[in-house]
């Protein structure tokens, strides 16, 4: 084995598994609390690029300010699909799989609108100054480095808030027994609100860290929000750390499945791996087991 | 023809219902039910599996919306108020299966309880009164809860109920999945309860032997329409339930 790429790799694999980290915990939060499998979590992703985007070119928004609108752009958006489509769902006892179908239509609609209103070319942010340094025979950037740190430093936040905080016990009591919690007086739609601001932010800093560095389209918020799934899912529902441990675990293999096969074969080797771990453990990697 | 051994208007009625019909979607549950529950008094609400006992205390604390009738508690018309609110309120309820959050600590579930109190000191204070009654969840509050045995689980959904102060408990139950010892015990601690802080209860139950003890009046619930009231005097004489049920 060439060891010099298998370091390179893991550093590659770690910056990759960094965000999918993020876009674990981004998903997970919301499908564990509501059971919403919220397909159009793309929105936000999608939203906080096409948000910065517009806030730098058409506003004119310094770069640091630009990424700032679009981050609000992406929480807005997520908390909109919650407040206007799946709360009156909810309230009129729709079922998970109605309320999927109405998140799957949202999901495909949005990219359509994108391209009306911003046309189908690709968008780019201004490209901040990016040098890169070498670690012996590893090259990182600083924009992958900052990555890194920011989404280890969210996933943090969130886990401590909702392990730590008074509120974020409130979010555990709706994730495990939601029948309790209304009983204690808990406001459901409240918590529910708060999760999906929390998911929508973590999901759109992921879609403002992936266009400082690539291009924003129309369809680019489906890929990540199916990632987010598949990591949280392999890490554990319910848990923040598992999820992010499932996001980095899947950027690990997806990187060092290129030392002996093409990269087009890196899907299957996540998706192998995804199958092979479920089958072993199917609450996941840190997950409960139901009791 | 139902008796009915008091009357609402002549007692100081902490809770009234009155004609009330409520079930899910076109799925009637309850049918024309009324009851009242007075300031400091034990209510127990027999029935069988199905008779509509857990409806009736979700619609009470508005978990299930009312199709008609009228609830009032305190003297104020609820029918329209959120569960939320009616814990804010004055009312608690206590389901009858996983009364508790398995995986939270004790001092998180009693916690959970205040969740309409932001003052910490007063939270702490009622946790300290709580484990005054349940001596055992003070031991163990920093157990998770889900490990405790089916008694203690009981203990502690009681205590989570406490810690709002309510006026008016509702409880769904409070004998499944517990020893008859047990049974008796945690019977003895809510009667108690009720007359120490004048607080009324409103229990339903299969268990006629153990709710009879300790109620002051009972009804009884069948396909969703209460069809005998008595009082709890009354209700121990009586040998024969279950032509009634």
């Amino acid at each position: 084995m060439d060891l010099n790429l298998f370091a390179q790799l893991t550093v590659s694999g770690i910056v990759v598994g960094s965000t999918y980290a993020l876009l674990g915990v981004s998903f997970g939060v919301i499908y564990a609390t509501t059971r919403i499998f919220h397909l159009a979590h793309a929105v936000a992703y999608a939203g906080a690029a096409y948000g910065a985007v517009w806030a730098s070119e058409a506003l004119g928004l310094p770069f640091g300010l630009a990424l700032l609108f679009g981050l609000a752009t992406g929480v807005v958006l997520g908390v909109l699909i919650e407040i206007v489509f799946y709360r009156p769902m909810r309230k009129r006892n729709a079922t998970l799989l109605t309320i999927f179908l109405v998140s799957l239509g949202i999901s495909v609609a949005f990219p359509n609108l994108l391209q009306i209103v911003f046309g189908p070319d690709n968008k780019t942010l201004p490209r901040p100054d990016n040098p890169t340094y070498e670690l012996g025979s590893v090259t990182i950037s600083r924009q992958d480095v900052i990555a890194v740190l920011v989404a280890w430093a969210l996933i943090a936040a969130v886990a401590t808030f909702i392990v730590k905080t008074r509120f974020g016990r409130s979010v555990t009591a709706m994730r495990t027994n939601p029948t309790m919690a209304e009983a204690v007086g808990i406001d459901g739609n409240r918590v529910y609100t708060v999760v999906f601001v929390i998911g929508s932010f973590l999901i759109a800093v992921a879609g403002l860290l992936f266009t400082t560095r690539g291009v924003a389209t129309p369809t680019m918020g489906l890929q990540p929000t199916l990632t987010g799934f598949i990591a949280a899912f392999l890490g554990g529902i319910g848990s923040q750390w598992g999820a992010a441990l499932g996001g980095l675990a899947l950027g690990l293999l997806s990187s060092w499945s290129a030392l002996y096969l093409q990269v087009d074969y890196g899907p299957v080797v996540v998706f192998g791996a995804m199958f092979l771990v479920l089958l072993i453990r199917p609450q996941g990697l840190l997950g409960k087991a139901a009791a | 023809m139902l008796q009915t051994p008091t009357d609402p208007q002549t007692t100081t009625s902490l809770l009234t219902a009155t004609g009330i019909t409520a079930g899910y979607g076109k799925q009637r549950v309850l049918s024309d039910v009324s009851l009242h529950v007075a300031a400091g008094e034990v209510v127990g609400v027999l029935g069988h599996n199905g008779a509509g006992k857990t409806t009736l205390l979700k619609t009470l604390i508005r978990m299930v919306p009312l199709t008609s009738g009228e609830i009032e508690f305190q003297g104020r018309s609820v029918s329209r108020t959120s569960s939320v609110k009616m814990v804010r309120q004055g009312m608690s309820i206590t389901p009858a299966t996983t009364p508790i959050f398995r995986d939270l600590k004790v001092s998180q579930n009693l916690e959970l309880g205040a969740s309409g109190v932001t003052d910490r000191t007063e939270v702490r204070r009622r946790m300290d009164e709580v484990f005054e009654i349940f001596p055992i969840l003070g031991d163990r509050r920093e157990s998770i809860a889900g490990r405790f045995s089916g008694g203690q689980q009981r203990q502690l959904s009681l205590g989570i109920a406490l810690m709002a102060h309510p006026k008016l408990m509702l409880l769904d139950e409070p004998s499944l999945g517990i020893s008859p010892a047990v049974v008796e015990t945690t019977f003895k601690i809510i009667k108690d309860l009720a007359r120490e802080r004048d607080m009324s209860v409103l229990i339903v139950e299969q268990n006629v032997k153990a709710i009879t003890s300790i109620v002051d009046r009972v009804y009884v619930l069948r396909n969703g329409a209460i069809v005998l009231e008595e009082t709890g005097a009354e209700a121990q004489q009586r040998e024969i339930w279950w032509d009634l049920f």
